[in-house]
Order: C-alpha cells, then sequence, then structure tokens
C-alpha cells in the first residue's frame, strides 16, 4: 500500500532518475564494481589461469616491497605538496590582498596559466628544465654558475624533489585563488577597530585573518590531498616513475602494474586500496562542509 | 616614512619572485619553440635565431594535425555527454526530494572518488571485448566515468538556488514535471550549463591517462601524443616545446579570458 | 452549488499531521480566506487543492469532478506564489501567455486575452518588460494577470503579498479584492495575516494545527470566535482575557473575577444557562469596548501603565487584577501615566469561555 502510494507520488522522479542511471552505470558505476571483482581474480595475460582468489591479491601486494614504498612516498609527496600548495598560496594571497596591487585580476591571471595547462603539458616542461643532457635548461644555469649538473630526474631522491617542486608550482595558484577570495570577503571593518584596540600586524591576522580563513584552509587540506593522492599525469610525465619505480606514485603504480606487468587482477587490488585512502580524505570534505 | 619605503619595496620585490617562479617555466617553454634544436643543445637563453622549426615540425614530422582534430573531436563529445547526462543528474540531487535520495548522493561521491586508473582497467577490457578500443567514443566514455559525478556534483548547487515553485508554477499553468523541466528550468540555467560545457570541454582536452591507454595512433589526442614525442627520444625539443605550446593554448586562452567565472564556480 | 468540496482531507508529512480530516464547501464566487499561524496546514491544504500536494485521506472536488488523481495542469486553476514564480528567461507577455500556449490557444486568441488581463490589471506597460525589470509589486501584479488570463474555474493564492513591503501589500491587496468581485471567479486565499482577511474575503476559515476552528463571514469570526484561540488571532490590539466565576443568585447570573463582579444582563444570561458546564470561565473583552471612567460606576480599578498613541486613538496599557489590559481610547482622552482610573465594559459585547476547553458559551 505504501509501495504502490509512494510510486504514484514520484513517478515524475523516473524521467530523471532513469537517463542519469543510464549513463552513469555505463561510465562509472559498472567498470567500478568491475574493478573491485577483478581484485579478487588472478587476472594477468595471458589470461590462462583465470580463478578467484579472494585475498590473494591484496595480502600479496601488502608484502611487495614496490607497493609499500609506493604507498610511502605517495603520502609523502601529498603531504610535503599539499602543505607547501597551501602555505604558498596562503602566501601569495596575502600578499596580493595587500592594499598595494589594484590589478589584482591581472597578476591572478598570470598565476592562472601555469594551472591551466594540461597536465602532461607541464610535466614535459619541466622535464624538459630539469634534464640532465646538454638540453637541460636548469642545468645549463647551475653549470654556469659553478653549481655542476644535478641528475634530477635520474636520481632517486632529486626525482623526488622534482616532482614535488612542479606539483606546488603548478597548483598553488589554485590555493592563491581560494584565499584571496575568502580574505576579500572579510569585511574591512573588523580590522579597524582591531587598530582602534591597538593591534599590530601579527595581532591582526591571529585574531582575525586566521579565524576567518578556517573553513577555506580546512577545505583547502581535506580537498587537495585527495586530489592529490590520485595525481598521475604530471609527475608521471616527468619521471615516467622515476628511476625503475622509485617515484611511482601510486595511480602510476596502478597504471604500470596493469600496462606493464599486464596484471589486471593485482592491479585493481592497489586501485581499492587508494580507492580507501581517498575516500578517508572525501569523508573528512563532507564533515568540513556540512557545517556550511 | 621610511618604513613605508622599505615595506612597498620589499612587496614588490616578493611579488616579482613569485611571478617569476610561476611564470618562468611557460616562458621558457615558448622561448624554446622559437629556439632551432641546436641551439637548445648549445645552451643559452634567447634564440640567437629564432625559427619556426619547432612549429613546422609539429605538423611535417609528428603529424600533429590529426592529433588536434582528435582533442577537438573528444573534448567536444565529453562536453556534450557531460551535460546530457549532468543536468538530470544535477536536478535529481539538487532540487528533487524523494526517499532514499541519501543513497543517491553517497553513490555520486562515490563515483567521482573511485581512482581512475583503476577504472580504466575495466574500461578498457570493456572496450576491447566490445570492439570498441581505439574509438573515439570509447574514449569519452572512459573520461566521463569521473567527469559526469564530477559534473553533477558541482550542478546540483546551482538547481539548489533556482526560484522556489518556479517548476510548480509552469505545472499550474499546464506542464507536467518534465515539461517544465524542459521549457522553464533549462533556458534559465543556460549561464551554469555554459560553465559546465566549457569546464567538461577543457577536460577532455587534457585528459591523459584514459586517453594514452584506450587510443591507436590514429585517434590519439594531443595529451598523450605529447607523451610519446618524449617515449620516443627523438629529442626533438623544439618541436615537443612547441606541440606542448599548441596543445596548451585552447586551455590557457579559456582559463584566463573567463576568469571571473572559474573564481566564481571555484568559489561555490 | 459549491464549486470546491473537499472531505476528509489529511496529510501527515512524517509523523507531523498538517492537515487533520479538514472538510470545507466553498461557495461558488467566493472569496475564501485560510487564515492561521505558520505550521497550521493552510498552506498544505491549498497545495492539495493545487494538485501539488498529495493528501494521504480524504476527497476533493472541483466542480462535481473529483479531481485528487489529476495533475494540476488538468484541474483548471489558476495559482499565485508567495515569491511570485514569474518565468525569468521570458518577458511579462510571455509569462501571461505560456499557459495558453501549452493548452494549444491561437497566437491572436492568446494576445487578446493577455492585453484584456494587462489593461485589468494596468500593466500594459510593462508587457515587454523581463521580470528583473520590475518591483516586487509589479512583478506581483503580472502574476496575478498570469492566473487571470487563464479564464480558470478557481483562483488559489498562497500569501502573495506577504514578501511585498507594506504600502504596496495595501495597494495590491486592495486591487485583488476589487478584481475578484469583476471577475467573480472563486477564490482561495491564504494568509497569517488576520488583518488581511478580515478586509478581503468573504468568508475566513480559521485553522490551527491541521484543524478547522471556524468558518464564517469576517465580522462573525470577529464577534463571535467560536474558541478562546480564534478570539485571541483575530483583532487587533489583541483580546483581553480573565479567569472568573459564575455564581447564580437567584434570576441572575454573575461573573466574579478578581478585580471586580460583572451582572451579566439578562440575554447572556439566558444563552449560557444552556452551555454552562462547569462554573470556571475566561472572560474575554477586545480593547474596543473597554471604557475608562474617572468618575461613577466602574466594575474595577486599574493603574495606567503605559501609553501607545496611534493616532487617532491611545492604547492604555493598564495593570488590571494581576495581568495586563489593554484599552482602546479616543486620542483627545485626558489620561496620564500612572493614574488609577476606572474600568468599565460595554456588556453587550463580551465573550466567554469555558475555562477548560476554550469553548464559546454563547
Amino acid at each position: 500500500m505504501n509501495l504502490r502510494k509512494n510510486l504514484k507520488k514520484y513517478k515524475h522522479i523516473f524521467y530523471y532518475f532513469i537517463p542519469t542511471a543510464i549513463f552513469l552505470s555505463i561510465t562509472t558505476y559498472i567498470p567500478m564494481a568491475q574493478s573491485i571483482t577483478y581484485s579478487f581474480y588472478n587476472l594477468m595475460e595471458p589470461f590462462i589461469n583465470i580463478k578467484f582468489v579472494g585475498l590473494h591479491n591484496y595480502i600479496y601486494m601488502f608484502n611487495r616491497h614496490d607497493l609499500n614504498y609506493s604507498l610511502y612516498i605517495t603520502l609523502a609527496y601529498t603531504i610535503i605538496s599539499v602543505s607547501a600548495q597551501i602555505l604558498l598560496g596562503l602566501a601569495t594571497a596575502l600578499l596580493l590582498n595587500s592594499w598595494l596591487f589594484k590589478k589584482r585580476a591581472a597578476i591572478r591571471g598570470l598565476f592562472l596559466i601555469g594551472y591551466s595547462m594540461p597536465s602532461v603539458a607541464t610535466g614535459i616542461v619541466f622535464r624538459q628544465l630539469f634534464s640532465y643532457g646538454p638540453e637541460g635548461t636548469l642545468n645549463n644555469l647551475l653549470g654556469a654558475m659553478g653549481f655542476g649538473r644535478f641528475p634530477f630526474i635520474s636520481d632517486k631522491n632529486l626525482a623526488f624533489l622534482t616532482i614535488t617542486i612542479a606539483e606546488v608550482w603548478k597548483w598553488h595558484a589554485l590555493a592563491t585563488i581560494l584565499f584571496l577570495a575568502a580574505l576579500q570577503g572579510i569585511p574591512k571593518v573588523l580590522y579597524e577597530m582591531a587598530e582602534v584596540d591597538g593591534a599590530g600586524i601579527i595581532k591582526k591576522f591571529r585574531y582575525i585573518t586566521l579565524p576567518s580563513l578556517k573553513f577555506v584552509l580546512a577545505l583547502m587540506i581535506t580537498l587537495r590531498t585527495t586530489f592529490v593522492l590520485q595525481h598521475f599525469d604530471q609527475p608521471f610525465s616527468i619521471t615516467f616513475g622515476g628511476p625503475a619505480w622509485s617515484t611511482t606514485l601510486l595511480s602510476a603504480f596502478i597504471y604500470r602494474l596493469a600496462f606493464e606487468a599486464r596484471d589486471y587482477g593485482k592491479a585493481n587490488a592497489v586501485g581499492v586500496i587508494l580507492f580507501l585512502f581517498i575516500l578517508i580524505g572525501v569523508i573528512f570534505y563532507l564533515f568540513v562542509t556540512r557545517k556550511e | 616614512m621610511k618604513r613605508d619605503l622599505s615595506y612597498t619595496f620589499t612587496a614588490y620585490l616578493v611579488l616579482f619572485v613569485l611571478i617569476v617562479f610561476n611564470l618562468s617555466p611557460i616562458i621558457y617553454m615558448i622561448i624554446l619553440s622559437f629556439k632551432p634544436n641546436a641551439e637548445i643543445l648549445r645552451g643559452g637563453f634567447l634564440p640567437e635565431q629564432p625559427t619556426l622549426e619547432g612549429f613546422i615540425s609539429v605538423f611535417t614530422r609528428w603529424h600533429m594535425a590529426q592529433n588536434f582534430v582528435n582533442s577537438l573531436i573528444i573534448a567536444s563529445l565529453t562536453c556534450i555527454i557531460a551535460i546530457l547526462a549532468g543536468i538530470f543528474g544535477a536536478y535529481l540531487l539538487g532540487r528533487l526530494n524523494f526517499p532514499g535520495k541519501f543513497i543517491f548522493v553517497i553513490a555520486i561521491i562515490v563515483g567521482f572518488s573511485y581512482p581512475s586508473a583503476a577504472i580504466l582497467v575495466s574500461v578498457y577490457i570493456n572496450l576491447t571485448a566490445l570492439g570498441l578500443y581505439g574509438s573515439y567514443i570509447g574514449q569519452v566514455i572512459a573520461i566521463c566515468s569521473y567527469e559526469l559525478p564530477y559534473v553533477i556534483w558541482i550542478l546540483k548547487d546551482f538547481f539548489t538556488r533556482l526560484p522556489k515553485n518556479i517548476e510548480e508554477a509552469a505545472m499550474v499553468d499546464g506542464c507536467t514535471h518534465l515539461g517544465a523541466f524542459l521549457r522553464v528550468v533549462l533556458p534559465i540555467s543556460r549561464p551554469a550549463i555554459g560553465a559546465i560545457a566549457v569546464l567538461s570541454f577543457l577536460s577532455g582536452w587534457r585528459n591523459f591517462m584514459f586517453t594514452s591507454i584506450l587510443s591507436t595512433p590514429k585517434t590519439m589526442p594531443v595529451a598523450p601524443k605529447l607523451y610519446h614525442m618524449i617515449v620516443l627520444g627523438l629529442n626533438d625539443y623544439s618541436g615537443m616545446m612547441a606541440a606542448t605550446l599548441l596543445g596548451s593554448i585552447p586551455t590557457i586562452l579559456i582559463y584566463v579570458a573567463l576568469q571571473k567565472y572559474v573564481v566564481a564556480g571555484l568559489r561555490s | 452549488m459549491s464549486v470546491v468540496k473537499i472531505r476528509n482531507l489529511t496529510k501527515y508529512f512524517g509523523n507531523v499531521i498538517a492537515c487533520d480530516h479538514i472538510d470545507i464547501d466553498v461557495k461558488d464566487g467566493e472569496f475564501l480566506a485560510l487564515l492561521g499561524p505558520s505550521g497550521c496546514g493552510k498552506t498544505t491544504t491549498l497545495r492539495c487543492i493545487a494538485g501539488l500536494e498529495t493528501p494521504e485521506e480524504g476527497d476533493i472536488f472541483i466542480g462535481d469532478l473529483r479531481v485528487n488523481d489529476l495533475e494540476p495542469k488538468d484541474r483548471d486553476i489558476a495559482m499565485v506564489f508567495q515569491n511570485i514564480a514569474l518565468y525569468p528567461h521570458m518577458k511579462a507577455f510571455d509569462n501571461m501567455a505560456f499557459s495558453l500556449k501549452m493548452r494549444g490557444i491561437p497566437k491572436s486568441e492568446r494576445h487578446e486575452r493577455v492585453l484584456d488581463a494587462a489593461k485589468m490589471l494596468q500593466i500594459e506597460e510593462l508587457l515587454y518588460r523581463k521580470p528583473d525589470q520590475m518591483s516586487g509589486g509589479q512583478q506581483q501584479r503580472v502574476a496575478l494577470a498570469r492566473a487571470i488570463v487563464r479564464k480558470p474555474k478557481l483562483f488559489l493564492m498562497d500569501e502573495p503579498l506577504s514578501n511585498l513591503d507594506a504600502l504596496v501589500r495595501r495597494e495590491i491587496r486592495t486591487e485583488i479584492k476589487r478584481l475578484q468581485r469583476k471577475i467573480g471567479t472563486t477564490t482561495i486565499y491564504v494568509t497569517h495575516d488576520q488583518e488581511e482577511a478580515m478586509t478581503i474575503s468573504d468568508r475566513i476559515l480559521v485553522m490551527r494545527d491541521g484543524k478547522v476552528q471556524q468558518i464564517g463571514p469576517p465580522m462573525e469570526i470577529y464577534n463571535h470566535p467560536s474558541n478562546k484561540w480564534v478570539g485571541s488571532f483575530v483583532g487587533s490590539p489583541k483580546i483581553n482575557f480573565y479567569e472568573g466565576s459564575i455564581i447564580e443568585k437567584k434570576e441572575k447570573m454573575i461573573l466574579e473575577l478578581e478585580w471586580g463582579n460583572i451582572s451579566l444582563p439578562t440575554n447572556i444570561c439566558q444563552s449560557l444557562k444552556d452551555n454552562l458546564k462547569s462554573q470556571e470561565v475566561v472572560i474575554g473583552f477586545r480593547p474596543q469596548i473597554v471604557k475608562i471612567v474617572k468618575e461613577g460606576k466602574a466594575i474595577g480599578k486599574a493603574e495606567v501603565d503605559i501609553l501607545e498613541p496611534l493616532g487617532s486613538e491611545i492604547l492604555v496599557h493598564l495593570k488590571l487584577g494581576n495581568d495586563v489590559c489593554r484599552a482602546l481610547v479616543p486620542i483627545d482622552t485626558m489620561i496620564t501615566e500612572g493614574e488609577v482610573v476606572g474600568i468599565d465594559l460595554d456588556l453587550q459585547r463580551i465573550l466567554i469561555f469555558d475555562k477548560k476547553t476554550g469553548m464559546a458559551l454563547f
């Protein structure tokens, strides 16, 4: 009785639900379900022994040094670059927000160029700039200044540094824009009142600016963490995964496991693991934005 | 007085450093694309003999005209499908209420949270099985795996903010619910839909992960082609920089020109 | 003949009952106001009539047709919303023509009908403007025109004036009444503003917590509220209530109050005798019937607390008994704050309610 009444009441919903469900199933949910399923199977070329193996893929991957290393550097990459992006973005926004700069929009536009380019493109530019050979611009500069040449891309640690710098470079503009917008939303009156009360620059920052930015800050941290965890295009274009697998972030790890090692089962297992990490980030994001 | 001066000076200095930091890779990309390869290998800063050698090789040696066309096709298709599917889903999420809506919200969130790299595997297997490997539509379907939930999520807030009762007014005036949606809600949503069109077009243009695996040389768009240029290791640096520049122009132009809207969109 | 009949209308939102077995008969051509505080169910009732909500139980008839299963577009109604709800992307002309277009009415006739409606609401010069180029009052006029262009059987209006500022509200209120008289279409009008309901409608239906409290012409509701709550909801300034007991002494009935005794007139006594269930009652009297006497006979004494000059009258707040009593006196009355004065009442216009049930006793 209840169901029939509800169906009648909501029957117009189907017109919207059905196209959406069809599209989304085809593009997203069916592949997703398949991915999770494959993670429980032994699925690799040349496809001779496909069988259900339960958690075998997961256990196998967890015991592998290269996955653990990939996890480790992905986390390090994420934490370092997200912090740097946010700090740099905040600093830039504070600078641009001060009364000195009227042409804010133009400057902001300039900063957006790197952000807007396809990640592969910026990756390739960085690869070119940081290259070791005679075409490497940065090394040429350092060499001319007497510092010698550095294997930015072929050395395990320098490569990590390179992709991290590239990550911060590309994405800090986003932080700048959001912080700038938030800063411009703080009523000037608050600062004036603080000045009357005798507050200096540091106090004003601590008691007015920072609290007003709390929301955007939390938003940025959760959002960026969630996205950076998955980043692939730019780091991969710079190092191709690093010397051997040493700068292969998680997404790249899955990609290479699937299309170089051709082991689809294990690749999806890693995928599910990454998914769980991302979900944590998303939950935080929802928690932060729920209040608004 | 003196404090003001040094304060202003430091501020401008810092800004200058930031701008240099931000723009130098790009400026260098531009410079390198106009330098002949021989010069690039020699080092130095500005091109002594600026040339269009790089740009020419993009089309003659690398045959990238086809790649640009492919990018255009894929980006356009992504745009169209994202809008078609997006408006229904966003309206559902943003405006309609029904039992079980919460599940749908969760589903969308999960939809854009699942790592693309893993979805890539499934899509690859599916497309190969369906004989769609290497097709345009195959790549678009793959891109939409994250683009659709994303578009729905962004657009839903817009629909929530539309004037209340507007569908009801249309229904009393003689439309069915769907009629009200098509005749009244959509026409007033044009600006938001326009924004989504641009965003999804750019998303399709930029995609690398899916298109690198799911395309054949004939259907490969610009982004994976750039990657392949390095992998092939032919040391045509000038060509590569020129190609990178050309491939980035649509995105740069649109983003910088529509800055205002980008910021407004990001703010929500 | 009733043009709208509602039987046993019941609607829940989750566990909250919005409409509680409501019965209404709307007469042909009348202007009926649904009046009540927020959340009383008046808007829900209207929306059920419109077909925008589905009731759990009950039948709705428009004309002789049971419309429960009909879509809003098939019920031959026109609606005006609180937030106006004009189509922002269309000019006023197209807004008004939209419903006609939906029904397949040919262009020339559409044109004619839109112009007629525009003339009636004096909005001809607004016809080619878009909603964002008009003020709130103008927009609502266009919304009204959009409704009348349809020539439906029934107008439904959901607090159409609530979002407008006070001056514009008064103007359009009068226009709505004038319009309805001229066109003669049955109108159901939802409002929480009792003054609005009193001035504009032929009958008022007062609702509270999903139940119908009283239905009748405005003056009847004002002069003979069916219960204490209706008495306090309708009428401004607010009615005064005091608890008391009825004592029967020989042939007469005396109402004993804390601050005085009232000897009830014969006609009231007779009605009371039939209905009196207990001796504990509440008297209600409106500020308008309170007389301030300086000398001579008075029922009780009160101290003047605050004086509020209201233009042609003064609203006097008096400390009477252990409560505040409000009195409305002419502006030229000599009275000062702190003064102790006598209170007298126009006994023919007092109201008496049962203390426990709140129901009117005559």
